[in-house]
């Protein structure tokens, strides 16, 4: 193969999960940060910041600096700190996203998933996966099985 | 040499031999041989022995339907896998076979001595048998019995394959390659769905390949054109489930010994063929009877002749025809055809068959009979999802239904030994119905699945019976299909990786102190610490004498933690928790319980205040995951107006708790940027800031153990670092991590509360102890039903200590508590029983708690608690749940 798959684990830099309240929904957030609203199921990225919203009032933001970026005051209360509680596994190479959805129960080339992010099982594992092209997937999970969830991916890279 | 083998035809690579192994005799075959193909090549005939009888049995069919040619086959290992059908494995180099159920020869077996008490050894026999005298049947029936009965010996090595499982998703999904499936398929793919054609045998074709010389080249073509049709071979689909989910096993990969696939399709078409059926007649199971299709495929497929003087038994005229085609095509002398009226009343030959014997008194010599009656479609897969099968036509109709004329057995069923004789025996005793036969008789229920013998049962029972199909009924279908590996299903979750295991961030650290793990749920959770060789006794003494003397820490990483933000958040926790929390401020924390919807005592827990509607909350880490889930629920459905946002953070915060006299001076030694003085920061408490100016925490002052302690919280990252500061630092007051065998054994010595054994879902807040904690003045979960009179009876079962009314003696695990020690035979109500027990190194003795009727009136009694189990029986004096520390002065030290 000429770009063997690879899996690497990474601790998180900045994660927060934010949530809707009474006086702001997602979309007030979303438009502080990159002019537009956002939708279930929609992920926003522009060079410093994800946005990915896959619960009815619940959005994950990811920043490659540890700090929130800046935000209004009014946001702060909707806003956790939630770094330290997840991984990413980075999976690159040839068919990275052939490989993942070999062993996902959901079906990530169809075609109503356009916004390339989904939360679903991967074997026994809960994970949220976003990618950009079909040769970088990276999956977020708990810090706790992350060397679990690697070890297993290991062991599933093996027999293919 | 492959005596059998035509010198042209088949579909198979001549230029390829292959040398394989069978009773260690070396024979040949060519690539796309099955083993049965290549035995019957070589004029191998007996294969192996029946379960029961050990009766010869050869090969009666070419797929998985055989019910008599099960062999033992050596992986790549060298372990040998039991019950493989002939007609299923492939051919390959180096192929190590041998029969079953045979000693020592398969040609010469001790075991056919059991056909002489054969009238013994009816059907049910082991029903009315080995009864007498009793004891024998452990000391010797029961040796003997599991050493006869099955078919293969399974292996206790290790199995080294790998397995793989995987999902696949399409629009429609055919299942069989025959000439219908690949219509279907091909019509799908033109429609622009995404299609998946399965096929269990290693080509495509179905049916095609024994009534014609090769598959159709084009039809392969044909299907690899179509960029949104996959096809896949050697994969049985074996099971079919809800929203369209079927599950297929595929063989013969390359890195793998399987992959078991799930895949999940909107529509499903079932192309699945079906099989053929043999007669029934006496002598129908001796080598060289075999299926009439069958013998068509061998022919066609394999260029291999079965046998060289054929009899036809076939119900069916067109089959009947294309069978004596194929046999004038191979060469092969047909002696006679079974006509209207004619029947046969049995067979001669041992190894193999030489005669079959008439009605008519005639006898005709042969070593083949290819038999036929009918075909039965393969539909249970339609089945198994409850669509019913019924006969369109009255069995009795069918042509030449076969009556026992003769004195030998006539097999109904060839894999489990079980005859006409033995199905009118099961009518007599009242089992007519086949659910009923079948259990009785073990009818259809081999490795085959009955796929050759139910139907035959069905018109013996009709028969037998006098009554028609719609009464003897129909069998019900069950996954598998056909056999499938537990390592196909089990793929690659073995040994760790099983089930999902969890790790806290201070496990690398602790591993390299010495830890020693346990798994706890799902997390692999410390046990204790090893100093040098010492026992896990010793560590214990050593760790809980740390904690009472000086100071420990541990890890508390695993409880749940739930952040609590909005304007609702207080107000969501005090309906969720029974205490009065509404005096709460901001940098105090209380002790919690949280009920059922019944009033029953579900978890416990801190709520700690960390600002204005903000608050963490933790929970047990048994329960960590349930009662998240149930705090969602409530925000969703009976509470969506409050203004509430949960986040979970139990992965995020690093929990390390500090306990012990020595656990103050500590933490000031950790430098923290904030007041820690007994006045400043009081028990029950929260606060937040740096250690060292460099690393951010929240101190909770909590206590486990009893002891003057400090709960670190640190986001996880610095897991490490704090670990490796705490064990620096408390280097000076002799520090010692400690895991859950003394976290425990410091727990039970103050009485405190654990989920799985005091709150164990039976007792109430009221029947620990705690009653005062539920608040009378507001509304909660569970409060309306916590009122019920049952609940609120004086003399329910309530928490109390227990100590040996000797001083000495060890009270046995898990006890109940009766008012006269154990008696063997005689009926004793228990009072009360043990929750947790142990050796308390602070006390010297052992201590237990207990759930007693009437508990806390019952101090100072004396009990016995008495183990069945055990046959142990120790009197007990009843005392307060809290053996060390009752005022709890040393928390507040």
């Amino acid at each position: 193969m000429s770009n063997p798959l690879q899996i690497s684990q990474q601790n998180m830099n900045g994660l927060w999960s934010i949530r809707a309240n009474a006086s702001h929904d997602l979309n007030s957030v979303s438009k502080g940060l990159f002019n537009q609203g956002i939708q279930f199921g929609e992920m926003l990225a522009n060079d410093k910041l994800r946005l990915i919203q896959l619960w009815p009032d619940a959005a994950y933001l990811f920043s490659e600096q540890a700090e929130l970026p800046p935000i209004t005051n009014e946001f702060e209360n909707m806003i956790t700190d939630i770094s330290h509680g997840f991984c990413t596994i980075k999976l690159t190479g040839e068919n990275a996203l052939t490989f993942v959805n070999n062993y996902c129960s959901a079906d990530l080339a169809q075609s109503d998933i356009t916004n390339q992010c989904l939360r679903t099982s991967l074997g026994h594992y809960q994970i949220l996966i976003w990618w950009n092209n079909s040769d970088e997937v990276q999956l977020l999970v708990d810090r706790s099985y992350a060397h679990s969830l690697t070890d297993y991916l290991g062991a599933l890279a093996h027999r293919n | 040499m492959q005596i059998r083998r035509l010198k042209t035809g088949g579909c198979i690579d001549r230029s390829k031999p292959i040398y394989f192994s069978f009773n260690n005799r070396l024979l040949d075959g060519y690539e796309g041989d099955t083993l049965a193909s290549a035995l019957l090549a070589n004029n191998v005939s007996l294969v192996a022995r029946s379960i029961k009888y050990h009766r010869p049995r050869g090969i009666i069919s070419a797929g998985l339907e055989e019910p008599c040619a099960l062999v033992a086959c050596a992986d790549e290992h060298g372990m040998m896998i039991p019950n493989l059908k002939t007609t299923e494995a492939r051919l390959n180099k180096g192929l190590t076979a041998r029969s079953q159920n045979c000693w020592p020869f398969v040609e010469l077996d001790i075991g056919a001595l059991l056909q002489m008490g054969s009238a013994l050894l009816a059907v049910g026999f082991y029903y009315k048998t080995f009864m007498w005298p009793k004891d024998w049947w452990h000391r010797v029936y029961e040796k003997f019995i599991r050493r006869a009965a099955g078919q293969g010996r399974v292996t206790y090595d290790a199995d080294k394959r790998l397995y793989d499982k995987k999902y696949a998703h399409c629009d429609t999904l055919v299942i069989g390659s025959g000439p219908t499936g690949i219509e279907a398929a091909l019509s799908a793919a033109e429609s622009g769905v995404s299609v998946i054609l399965i096929e269990q045998d290693c080509v495509i074709g179905g049916s095609v390949l024994w009534e014609k010389t090769s598959t159709d080249s084009l039809t392969t073509i044909k299907l690899k054109q179509y960029k949104n049709l996959r096809f896949m071979v050697n994969t049985l689909a074996f099971g079919q489930y809800d929203h369209g989910l079927i599950l297929a096993v595929e063989q013969n990969k390359k890195n793998v010994e399987s992959i078991f696939w799930r895949i999940r399709a909107k529509s499903i078409v079932f192309a699945t063929g079906a099989t053929e059926q043999p007669l029934v007649f006496p002598g129908n199971d001796r080598p060289g009877i075999m299926l009439a299709a069958a013998v068509r495929q061998y022919i066609y497929r394999y260029a291999v002749i079965p046998g060289k003087r054929a009899f036809l038994a076939i119900a069916d005229q067109q089959e009947r025809e294309l069978t004596e085609k194929a046999l004038q095509v191979a060469g092969v002398e047909i002696v006679g055809s079974l006509g209207e009226g004619d029947q046969i009343t049995g067979t001669s030959g041992w190894h193999r068959l030489r005669k079959v014997h008439l009605l008519n008194k005639k006898s005709i010599s042969c070593d083949l009979i290819c038999v036929s009656n009918g075909w039965i479609s393969n539909a249970q897969l339609s089945a198994q999802m409850g669509d019913k099968q019924t006969f369109a036509t009255s069995l009795e109709q069918r042509p030449n239904p076969q009556q026992h004329t003769g004195s030998a057995k006539a097999f109904v069923d060839l894999q489990n030994d079980v005859t006409r004789d033995d199905l009118a025996l099961a009518v007599r005793e009242g089992y007519s119905h086949i659910e009923l036969a079948k259990r009785y008789t073990t009818v259809g229920m081999g490795t085959d699945q009955g796929k050759t013998s139910w139907p035959n049962a069905i018109v013996e029972l009709e028969r037998l019976s006098a009554q028609d199909s719609s009464r003897v009924g129909l069998t019900t279908f069950r996954p598998p299909v056909s056999p499938v590996s537990f390592g196909a299903l089990v793929g690659v979750e073995t040994g760790q990786r099983m089930v999902p295991i969890r790790r806290t961030p201070f496990h690398n650290a602790f591993e390299k102190a010495g830890c020693v793990f346990q798994t706890t749920g799902d997390w692999l959770y410390s046990r204790y610490f090893r100093v040098g060789k010492e026992s896990m006794n010793d560590a214990i003494l050593r760790e809980v004498s740390a904690v009472r003397t000086s100071v420990g820490c541990v890890d508390m990483s695993t409880l749940g933690k739930v952040d609590v933000k909005g304007r609702d958040a207080l107000e969501f926790l005090s309906r969720v928790y029974c205490n009065n929390i509404d005096g709460i401020k901001p940098g105090r924390l209380r002790y919690v319980l949280m009920l059922r919807e019944d009033g029953i005592l579900y978890d416990d827990g801190t709520v700690a205040q960390l600002a204005d509607n903000h608050f963490l909350v933790t929970l047990t880490s048994a329960n960590a995951g349930q009662s998240w889930r149930w705090l969602n629920k409530l925000l969703q459905l009976p509470w969506p107006d409050l203004d509430v946002q949960l986040t979970p953070v139990s992965d995020h915060w690093a929990s390390l708790a500090i306990a012990g006299p020595q656990s103050r001076n500590l933490l000031a030694d950790l430098n923290p940027n904030f007041e820690i003085d007994k006045t400043s920061f009081p028990f029950a408490s929260v606060k937040q800031g740096l250690l060292d100016d460099d690393t951010p925490c929240r101190v909770f002052t909590v206590s486990f153990s009893g002891e003057l302690s400090y709960e670190i919280n640190v986001p996880a990252g610095f897991a490490d670092q704090l670990f490796k500061r705490v064990l620096d630092k408390g280097a000076a007051y002799d520090i010692s991590p400690y895991g859950l065998e003394t976290l425990d054994a410091l727990r039970i010595e103050k009485g405190h509360i654990s989920v799985g054994t005091e709150i164990d879902g039976r007792t109430t807040a009221a029947d620990l102890g705690l009653g005062k904690m539920v608040s009378t003045r507001k509304a909660f979960i569970g409060s309306s039903l916590l009122q019920r009179p049952v609940l609120q009876q004086p003399d329910r079962m309530q928490l109390v200590g227990l100590i040996p009314a000797d001083g000495s003696s060890t009270i046995p695990a898990a006890a109940h508590l009766t008012d006269a020690p154990w008696q063997v035979g005689k009926t004793q109500t228990p009072l009360g029983r043990l929750t947790a027990t142990v050796h308390s190194p602070t006390l010297g003795h052992s201590i237990a708690l207990a759930l007693l009727e009437r508990g806390p009136q019952r101090i100072n009694q004396k009990l016995w608690a008495v183990s069945p189990v055990e046959d142990k029986s120790v009197e007990v004096l009843v005392v307060g749940n809290c053996f060390y520390d009752v005022e709890g002065s040393r928390l507040h030290e």
